[in-house]
């Protein structure tokens, strides 16, 4: 019996030296590990990286002004978001 | 965002726009603009009809009234083409305030159809000119 368990000691060592990963399995089961496929990693980021726009005033209310004056507005759009955030269209109406 | 206030006097103005986006949860906004124009002068009768027959007299007088918040004074006339129409521009008093009159009489003696426009040159800053639209459609001579 002694010797059993002095042989199951040497093969928790070996594995230990030959791959941490793998003993760190055994001792943690049911240890979620990250995927090492390099795809599916890129999917994890894209999903979290996105635009995120920010307007700090959507509506503007303007003083009296006499009929015959353009009135001009700036409205201001931020991008607090991760990626690239585009413009895709303006519609009038 | 640009907005053009001339048709909207003594009116609300409200213009929206919509704007698409790439953001997944604002796919599309909507901004607004909106104010109150006021009038800046009063003109009766908006645009000017010449109707009538070849030789007979034909005329329309128009008032302008400046808004008293924007008073103004016409400092001069000018039609745009002038071939067809002679006006004349003199003050006058109306209940609303102190104004001008123009005479616009028709010159065309062929029948026919024109179009013209007065430039009403003001002092005022905020504009300048103020234009009077002119139509004017004349007929055959009545035959006696």
């Amino acid at each position: 019996m002694k010797l059993f368990d002095h042989l199951m000691a040497m093969l928790f060592v070996f594995m230990i030296i030959c791959s941490p990963a793998a003993a760190q399995t055994l001792l943690d089961h049911g240890t979620p590990v990250a995927s090492q496929d390099p795809q599916t990693a890129e999917e994890e980021i894209s999903a979290v990286a996105a635009p995120e726009l920010y307007i700090p005033d959507k509506i503007h209310q303007f003083e009296n002004v006499p009929a015959g004056q353009t009135v001009t507005h700036d409205f201001i759009m931020h991008n607090k978001g991760t990626a690239t955030l585009h413009i895709t269209g303006v519609k009038t109406g | 965002m640009k907005v053009n206030t001339t048709s909207y006097a003594g009116r609300t103005l409200r213009k929206n726009i919509k704007v698409s986006t790439t953001d997944p949860q604002q796919p599309s906004v909507t901004l607004s603009i909106s104010g109150t124009v006021e009038k800046f002068v009063d003109i009766k009768p908006k645009y000017v009809r010449l109707t009538g027959n070849a030789g007979q007299d034909i005329r329309t007088l128009v008032s302008v009234i400046p808004a008293p918040k924007y008073s103004f004074k016409i400092t001069e006339v000018n039609a745009r083409k002038g071939s067809d129409i002679e006006f004349a521009l003199s003050e006058k008093s109306f209940p609303e305030g102190n104004g001008y009159e123009i005479l616009v009489k028709n010159r065309k003696t062929e029948p026919g159809r024109y179009h013209d426009v007065l430039s009403l040159k003001t002092d005022s800053k905020i504009q300048p000119i103020v234009k009077v639209t002119i139509y004017g459609n004349i007929s055959k001579p009545e035959t006696e």
